[in-house]
């Protein structure tokens, strides 16, 4: 009622208003009262009428848009909740929370969650079904840990957002199972703001490093831990694990964490090798200066960074694409990648500025790493509890010091060798693969096979024969090693993983995750790096030497870098233009070689023929040739 | 003219109607308009559980801090702006009252919040967003933190008596968002355009419950008390005592013997005719505050009134069995 009458002496306002247009007063002393009244009290009338009504407009307008966003959040919320796993450990003494993130039932959670339960852990999902779930790999530095749920083929993955475009004030839900509260397995959900992006958390005690994690004020209390945090559009986003509660108790009080789900993502792919993962280090110390910029304090001298140049006192202006500004936003930068990865940095000394890529390198020894988890991740013990732990856990558990789930290993590396060898008809160690093309400027023949690898470029002729070490050995000169790269890809390819001909000695063959690769002979590299796609990284390892392939999704070998020992500067091909030979398989047309930095060959393959060796045909046939 | 004005008002209204649903593009403009008044404050703690650091804001453009009085200005403070730039800061005075602390740094051209930035009438039920730098969780160039909520209550603390202990009685803007932790005193609360609702207060806990307050104390207050400072009318940097301080007796109040550690301060007799008389304070009345600083016993009154010149008007609670009553006392009444 109050309402219509405000309408009604608005509008009188109003009309007095138009009236007042028409009819000039003249100035006598009652007209120019009520000139005054219109020209102050009119207006002020109106505002002040205006003022009061909105409370009841806001009543017929807000409902229409708070349905709107509910029902919007709802539907979000109800889908997001599908993909978030409430994990309990198998005594029910404790658990925590997970997101699966692909639909054969992988899922993230926290290290700290996941490490207490040990090997077996039970899983509760939205959907009111109890699964049982594996340990697969651990990142014990970055708190995070990935399980697979079995039982299951068709689980609702989450759709992996940006945590790169997420901005202060944005809205997130966290989903989760605080207080262990979902014994239902309905996961509790709460609502917050972004409160801080790229924050630095310091190792709290031992190792759980949290960088450029994501602040937010949504509630996260213990058993969030491991959880989902998503964006306003139901993307992950982060991965919930810590807050900041001081004196108040080990609950809420509006400064939760997550791991973005960036940095996740980066480790992801190599949490599936079932390994115990490290973090990165640079292999150098940094500062903020007086000046604000950030210069090296401190380098290793063995350090790849050392060997591209990076010296004491240089600038760093940018690493992996991102500005530098403090010594936490590298930090912030180096914690997100795993060691295995290789990300450009760009520096300035008094000379020039110069971009690399450089190679990271562990931040804690293996013996280190191994000792500072506690409690380590329990061995089965089949004696002792033969009925605690069911089959289908077992056949997908495999101790291995090192390792926190050694069944994964086998299952990537096996994966990505079938892979490899279903590219070639014929696996046979005892044949031989004669390849002809030419560089940029002569003729190229490699001729692979059992006994010996033999390289000719123009003129200059090359042999590896099977009894000599492959160890140190770089040649052609200036290539880091073309030889031994080719006889290694040669027996990874065609044998079946032992280098038979080599002297019976075995290929070791480890799958060590994902990563993406980039090197720095290559031009804009800033875009490629934003551009980067994870391959499968295998290594394979002779001797003392270690070869890295990676590996694309229809399991081509897109490149693989050669290391004649560990520190030494590297071989690296790059195989592109794949094509099939026939009677020989799929097979890369171009080889691209570089070493340091530089093109040494760019090989156009014309042909190639596969002969067996006991024929003597082929030998014969080459020889003549020469 | 008068009909564009008209019209502009409702517009007016209408915008802020619409201001009322917050879209998250919107809460990234408060956070961006708001960052750059913020500072970050060091100083004094690090030891046993004290923190060493908190929130402020700028108040003027050549430099001036509002922050709390706590025990991190205590020694030698520093400042960080939003853009990273340290500061050395000159300590200007405080408000013992409000517990407000005015730091000067050298600048000339800072973003603040001034009295044209108050929203003047912040109701219950309104979304509000705190900003501070809550457990020192940003660094250098790094933002504050933001979080969001709703007024949950404009009171005053005083409604609970000797509950919470602060030095501050007067009116709170209580939240439901967790805004006091450590740290965050001296941050601000705004609204969805951004205006100034309150500083952050410290943190406080209910002595019966254990539970933390989470409140602000409004921003007229802030801004009466800053202009207080600056004009050296409520200079009162604790370090220094006047030469003539207040005294009980001056104005006809006589205590009970102090004979133990902590005497309560009941009012052992008045003298006829003297501005307590006049006053209507009585025989038995148990002096709970003096100029908003809760005293709970003869030393804490007596030390309380050493702060304070005989010159000037006190304010006093008192208790008279269930009833509690302010009393406003000066010598200069007697007159």
């Amino acid at each position: 009622m109050t309402n219509q009458r405000q309408w009604i002496v608005i509008a009188r306002g109003l009309s007095i208003l138009f009236e007042k247009k028409r009819n000039k007063p003249e100035r006598t002393s009652v007209t120019y009262r009520l000139r005054l009244e219109q020209k102050y009290l009119t207006p002020a009338l109106a505002v002040v009428l205006a003022v009061i009504s909105i409370p009841d407009l806001l009543l017929a307008q807000v409902p229409r848009q708070l349905a709107e966003s509910e029902e919007s959040r709802v539907n979000v919320i109800s889908d997001a909740r599908k993909s978030t796993v409430c994990i309990f450990s198998t005594d029910g003494a404790g658990g925590g929370s997970g997101v699966i993130i692909d639909s054969s039932g992988y899922a993230l959670t926290n290290y700290h969650v996941a490490d207490p339960c040990g090997e077996h852990l039970h899983c509760g999902l939205d959907d009111g079904q109890l699964y049982d779930a594996v340990i697969v790999g651990i990142d014990p530095v970055g708190d995070l840990a990935m399980i697979k749920l079995l039982g299951g083929n068709d689980f609702h993955a989450a759709s992996i957002g940006d945590s790169d475009l997420i901005n202060v004030g944005d809205t997130c839900y966290a989903i989760g199972n605080p207080f262990l509260l979902a014994t239902d397995f309905q996961p509790t959900v709460t609502m917050g703001i972004i409160s801080g992006v790229n924050r630095y958390q310091f190792p709290s005690g031992t190792l759980l490093e949290y960088p450029d994690c994501i602040q937010t004020d949504a509630a996260i209390n213990p058993g969030n831990s491991g959880g989902p945090l998503f964006n306003a559009s139901g993307e992950l986003i982060g991965i919930n694990g810590r807050g900041s509660f001081e004196k108040r108790g080990r609950v809420n009080v509006g400064v939760g964490y997550a791991i973005s789900i960036n940095q996740a993502m980066n480790f992801a792919g190599t949490l599936r090798s079932g390994g115990i993962l490290d973090h990165a280090s640079l292999g150098a110390v940094v500062a903020t200066a007086s000046d604000r910029k950030v210069r090296v304090i401190e380098i290793d001298s063995a350090s790849d960074a050392y060997r591209k140049g990076l010296r004491y006192d240089d600038e760093i202006i940018s690493a992996a694409g991102r500005k530098i500004e403090s010594t936490n936003d590298l930090k912030n930068i180096l914690g997100t990648f795993p060691p295995h990865w290789k990300i450009p940095l760009t520096f300035r000394n008094e000379k020039s500025e110069q971009e690399i890529v450089v190679q990271l390198t562990s931040a804690h020894s293996k013996q280190e790493l191994l000792k500072k988890l506690s409690p380590k991740p329990k061995a089965v013990d089949l004696a002792l509890e033969p009925r605690s732990i069911p089959k289908v856990v077992l056949e997908k558990y495999l101790s291995r010091r090192g390792f926190a789930n050694f069944f994964f290993h086998n299952l990537e590396r096996d994966r990505v060798l079938q892979g490899i060898r279903k590219s070639v008809t014929i696996a046979r160690s005892d044949v031989s693969i004669a390849i002809q093309g030419k560089t940029q400027l002569d003729s190229f023949v490699a001729v692979l096979q059992r006994e010996k690898t033999g390289l000719k470029i123009g003129d200059d002729a090359f042999t590896l024969s099977a009894e000599s070490a492959l160890e140190y050995q770089t040649r052609p000169k200036k290539s880091g090693g073309l030889l031994n790269l080719l006889t290694v890809w040669r027996s990874l390819l065609f044998d079946n993983g032992k280098i038979e001909n080599l002297s019976q000695r075995n290929l070791v063959s480890r799958y060590v995750g994902t990563g993406p690769f980039v090197f720095a002979g290559e031009t804009n590299v800033g875009t490629k790096w934003k551009e980067r796609k994870q391959y499968d990284v295998l290594r394979v390892a002779v001797d003392g030497t270690v070869t890295d392939f990676f590996v694309d999704e229809n399991y081509e070998i897109v490149a693989a870098e050669y290391f004649s020992f560990p520190e030494a500067d590297s071989c690296v091909v790059q195989f592109s233009n794949y094509e099939f030979f026939d009677g020989i398989g799929r097979l890369p047309k171009t080889f691209k070689v570089i070493f340091r930095e530089k093109t040494f060959a760019e090989i156009d393959v014309k042909s190639y023929l596969a002969k067996q060796v006991n024929d003597g045909a082929f030998s014969r046939e080459k020889e003549g040739d020469k | 003219m008068i009909r564009f004005r008209c019209y502009f008002s409702m517009v007016v209204g209408f915008a802020i109607m619409s201001g009322s649903l917050v879209a998250d593009a919107q809460i990234k403009v408060i956070n961006q308009m708001t960052q750059p008044k913020l500072v970050k404050v060091y100083g004094s703690g690090g030891i046993s559980g004290l923190h060493a650091y908190q929130s402020g804001f700028f108040v003027s453009p050549d430099g001036l801090i509002a922050t709390t009085w706590s025990h991190v200005l205590d020694g030698e403070t520093s400042v960080v702006t939003a853009d990273g730039r340290k500061f050395k800061t000159e300590f200007v005075g405080m408000d013992p009252g409000l517990e407000v602390a005015l730091l000067k740094i050298k600048s000339a051209k800072e973003a603040c919040f001034s009295r044209k930035s108050i929203l003047k009438t912040p109701f219950t039920g309104q979304q509000c967003f705190s900003l501070s730098n809550l457990f020192g969780i940003a660094v250098g160039d790094e933002q504050q933190s933001l979080m969001r909520g709703t007024v949950s209550a404009i009171t005053k603390l005083d409604a609970q008596l000797g509950k919470y202990d602060s030095a501050y009685s007067g009116k709170v803007i209580v939240v439901d968002l967790i805004a006091n932790n450590p740290g965050a005193a001296g941050g601000v609360l705004v609204d969805a355009g951004g205006k100034f609702i309150g500083m952050l207060g410290k943190e406080l806990r209910e002595k019966n419950t254990q539970t933390w307050l989470n409140y602000c104390i409004p921003a007229e207050s802030i801004f009466e008390s800053i202009d207080a400072i600056r004009s050296g009318e409520r200079v009162e940097n604790p370090k220094t005592k006047p030469a003539t301080p207040f005294q009980l007796k001056l104005v006809g109040i006589e205590l009970v013997p102090d004979v133990l550690q902590n005497t309560r301060p009941f009012v052992d007799d008045v003298i006829d005719e003297s501005p307590a008389s006049k006053q209507d304070i009585r025989l038995d009345d148990l002096i709970l505050f003096v100029d908003r600083k809760p005293v709970r016993s003869i030393r804490e009154v007596n030390a309380a009134l050493s702060n304070i010149d005989r010159d000037r008007t006190i304010s006093i609670v008192l208790r008279r069995g269930e009833q509690v009553l302010t009393k406003r006392l000066s010598r200069l009444d007697d007159k």
